[in-house]
């Protein structure tokens, strides 16, 4: 049982350069094939990429170019999404989600925000996660930092050390609930683009009344899962029920 | 008659023989009777209980109905009335008087089937009178009733969800009937059924104010008939019954007053009884029909509209404002009517609509209407089409989903006055700006590093985010440890002189039973302790000169420093050379002990408030 941990954390050890070094091949590969126009090859190996283990932003991104390049303009939102989910700040994924649901059929409305509302949407969305977990340590350690020698300051050099750490809790609340947010987000709520041409949301499971018709491209959250059905829902709050198959989970 | 002989007993039979004789005898005639011996369940039954003399009789009784699960008495009231008439016979005139007293029984009766109206036993007059019992038939059916007819109809017994059904509440009341409609019976009757249709319907009234009958012969009868309309919206398909309901009326029975005058009476005479009466409308029965699977525009509507679209100037230079205006009616509620969906128009800038919402209400129905006023603002100049803009509703008519189109309008763009840079200010809405551009580049880099799915599961995390919490504790446990140390010195240095004066009377009583080396010892201990206490180092152990370098740093004046360590010279000189010590020298050096003391206190307080 030891020699076999051994073994395994030694291949883990030596596996993840080789797995990252064919990773960097293949989206060299990748990359050269779209140059080309040659959107077909160009996915296969961003899929190889993928296949890899790796997990990247930039490569969900090039896929959804290929994707849309090939006009399956829901596999294309798909992995635009799936990029936009580790990288939410990144320009260029806004850009071309914003670009590709132009093309789409389902024309949903999103959310009307006030300008404080878009402010602290604008702000809670231009970090990722993780970037904002280092910013909340960051944080955290001078929060620490400050408390610890304003304990041994003089009583008018601790008044300043009081202000700044006040301002500085604020600032940690502000950012950790966001971080929060983003946690349950990443843990509870799961959405889903339309792979097919035309997808139509039923009643129940298996059911015979179509409650609304939706076409590929057009964003779902998924609510609940049962079987091989999807309960979900528009923003508009309209919902029904849909087969797993036609649908690309984000 | 055998029959009824053998059925009861002799002795009642003469009891009641004797009952009636009597009565006839003293001029006094009981009866009991009903307006009418059949009823729908939820109408009511007046039953009068009349008793006629031929004079006034003083306490004529009201006698209560035995209790009965099989009606309930609404009210019970009482009156009376008089009548005289003249005879004159062969020149001989005769005035009969007739005084009838009336107690009125309201009865609602509670279930159907057949009850019996029990025998009234009352005395009057000394006398006993008993009436005769009768049956009353109560129906689940709405009986005719003759004055007053409910009905309640509607336009369509098998409506779509969604669907407008015009329902009719019909009131016929015979002319020159004695039953009178009040408003509060409509009232009460117009809520019953809006209640009645529950939460499955949208119900709307389609008047204002309470109706005027109109003259209609009904099975060869005159009656004042009075309508009133709803518009009916079912919600959700299914089979659904409207259960009757009962319209109250009164009616105004005529009682004669007390009148001396024989020949006058009844033409100015007799008050007005009023009696409240029910009539029970019938019941109706619904089957919603379900919409068949909609396209995917369907707004919604269900019904018959009509869509139309102009546009007005259709010529304008480009960079100025087209009005297009869409109107939308049709027979249902204005909630129904859905906007619109515009058609993509690339060549114009298309601002959100004024939107004017209309309902008109007739007999009939409803009517609603919707226009849309948008500002067009054509991008460029020549002859550019707005593309018809199409709406899909249900026809029940003929059981289909239809759609309305206009027509595309052509527009003649001149040239604008305004240039491209300043029209592109209008560009506002987010789809439009991108129009005409392409996806962004792919991301060259072949650096493809693993970004986490969910980087709060990294342990460094966990190791990282106590550690400010660890510090911050560690600091304030080190603080608080730093404070009662501080707190300790304080204490021994407010507490040593008082310390060593004690030491020093200790030894005092103590002395003369010690000897020479272990009193200079203990001497030497009550400095040290006191040096320690004062000045927060610990002095036992220390050579002179560490003491004197030590108190210098202090602060302490060099000459008590210098007397000081002369002092403890002197004291070691004695301990460890051997001299004897007696009382008197114990005493001097207690003394000298002291004073040494109370110096190094002054120079302390001194230093200290320097």
């Amino acid at each position: 049982m030891k020699h076999l941990l051994t073994t395994a954390a030694l291949l883990a050890i030596v596996a993840t350069p080789v797995l990252a070094q064919n990773g960097a091949l293949w989206m060299e590969r990748a990359n050269a094939f779209y140059e080309q126009s040659a959107f077909d090859s160009a996915a296969a190996y961003y899929h190889k990429v993928i296949e890899s283990g790796v997990n990247n932003s930039a490569v969900y991104f090039n896929l959804g170019n290929a994707y849309y390049r090939l006009n399956k303009i829901g596999m294309a939102i798909l992995y635009y999404e799936k990029a936009r989910a580790l990288s939410p700040g990144d320009p260029d994924i806004a850009a071309n989600i914003r670009f590709a649901n132009l093309n789409i059929e389902d024309r949903v409305p999103e959310p009307q925000r006030g300008f404080l509302e878009a402010l602290v949407w604008r702000l809670h969305t231009s970090l990722s996660l993780g970037t904002q977990l280092w910013v909340l340590v960051a944080l955290l350690m001078a929060l620490g930092i400050l408390f610890s020698v304003g304990l041994f300051a003089s009583r008018n050099v601790r008044l300043w050390f009081v202000y700044l750490s006040s301002l500085l809790v604020v600032v940690v609340l502000v950012v950790g609930a966001s971080a929060g947010y983003k946690i349950y987000q990443s843990e509870k709520v799961t959405y889903a683009v339309v792979l097919e041409r035309t997808v139509d949301a039923k009643n129940q499971p298996n059911g015979s009344t179509v409650l609304f018709t939706a076409h590929e491209g057009t964003k779902f959250r998924i609510r609940k899962q049962l079987d091989a059905w999807l309960l979900v829902s528009l923003p508009n709050g309209v919902s029904g029920w849909v087969e797993t198959s036609v649908l690309g989970r984000i | 008659m055998t029959g009824i002989m053998h059925t009861i007993s002799p002795a009642a039979f003469f009891a009641a023989l004797l009952c009636w004789a009597t009565a006839a005898l003293a001029g006094v005639d009981v009866t009991a009777t009903a307006d009418r011996t059949r009823v729908a369940l939820g109408e009511q039954v007046v039953v009068t209980l009349k008793v006629v003399s031929d004079k006034a009789l003083p306490n004529v009784p009201a006698p209560a109905l035995p209790p009965d699960e099989s009606y309930t008495v609404v009210r019970t009231s009482r009156n009376q009335s008089q009548s005289s008439s003249v005879q004159i016979v062969n020149g001989k005139m005769t005035q009969t008087v007739e005084i009838t007293y009336f107690t009125y029984y309201q009865l609602a009766p509670q279930k159907a089937g057949t009850f019996t109206f029990p025998a009234l036993q009352l005395v009057v007059d000394g006398q006993a009178y008993a009436t005769q019992p009768f049956d009353i038939v109560v129906t689940k059916e709405p009986v005719e009733n003759p004055e007053v007819k409910v009905r309640i109809l509607l336009s369509k017994a098998q409506p779509y969800a969604g669907e407008q059904v015009v329902l009719t509440l019909q009131v016929a009341k015979k002319a020159q009937s004695p039953a009178q409609l009040t408003e509060q019976g409509f009232a009460e009757c117009i809520d019953r059924i809006e209640k009645s249709f529950g939460k499955d319907f949208s119900v709307s009234r389609l008047f204002t104010q309470f109706p005027k009958g109109i003259a209609e012969r009904i099975d060869g009868e005159f009656y004042h008939v009075f309508k009133l309309n709803w518009a009916v919206f079912p919600l959700n398909a299914g089979a659904v019954s409207v259960p009757p309901v009962s319209m109250e009326y009164i009616v105004n029975m005529r009682v004669q007053r007390r009148n001396v005058d024989p020949f006058f009476g009844d033409f100015f005479g007799g008050g007005v009884q009023q009696v409240a009466k029910s009539a029970v409308s019938n019941g109706i029965a619904l089957k919603v029909r379900q919409l068949p699977p909609p396209p995917a525009d369907f707004s919604g509507a269900v019904g018959k509209f009509g869509l139309a679209a102009s546009a007005d100037p259709r010529t304008i230079p480009a960079g100025e404002a087209v009005t297009l205006k869409l109107a939308l009616s049709g027979n249902t509620r204005p909630g129904s009517l859905n906007d619109p969906r515009m058609p993509r128009m690339e060549e114009f800038e298309v601002f959100p609509p004024e939107k004017q919402t209309g309902v008109d209400t007739t007999a009939g129905g409803i009517v609603s209407r919707k226009t849309y006023k948008y500002l067009v603002i054509p991008r460029r100049e020549g002859n550019l089409p707005i593309p018809p803009v199409t709406w899909t509703y249900f026809d029940p008519a003929v059981q289909a989903y239809k759609t309305l189109s206009t027509d595309s309008i052509r527009l003649e763009v001149t040239k604008g006055k305004t240039s491209p840079k300043s029209a592109a200010r209008y560009l506002t809405q987010a789809d439009i700006r991108e129009v005409g551009r392409d996806i962004r580049y792919i991301k060259t880099t072949t650096e493809v590093g693993n970004q986490p799915q969910k980087p709060y599961l990294n342990p460094l995390f966990f190791i990282l985010y106590p550690l400010p919490f660890l510090t911050a504790l560690f600091s304030f446990l080190y603080r608080l440890q730093a404070t009662r140390q501080k707190d300790i010195v304080v204490s021994l240095r407010r507490r040593a002189l008082g310390h060593a004066f004690r030491e020093v009377q200790q030894l005092r009583k103590h002395a003369s039973a010690m000897s020479g080396t272990d009193f200079l010892s203990r001497i030497a201990v009550v400095i040290e302790h006191y040096i320690s206490n004062k000045f927060a180092f610990p002095a036992t152990g220390r050579t002179l000169e560490e003491l004197r370098q030590e108190l210098s740093t202090k602060g302490v004046d060099a000459q008590v420093v210098s007397e000081l360590v002369s002092f403890v010279e002197g004291l070691d000189r004695y301990r460890f050379g051997g001299i004897a010590l007696d009382d008197k020298g114990k005493t001097d050096a207690l003394t000298r002990t002291s004073d040494f003391i109370a110096k190094l206190e002054k120079a302390y307080r001194k230093e200290s408030r320097r």
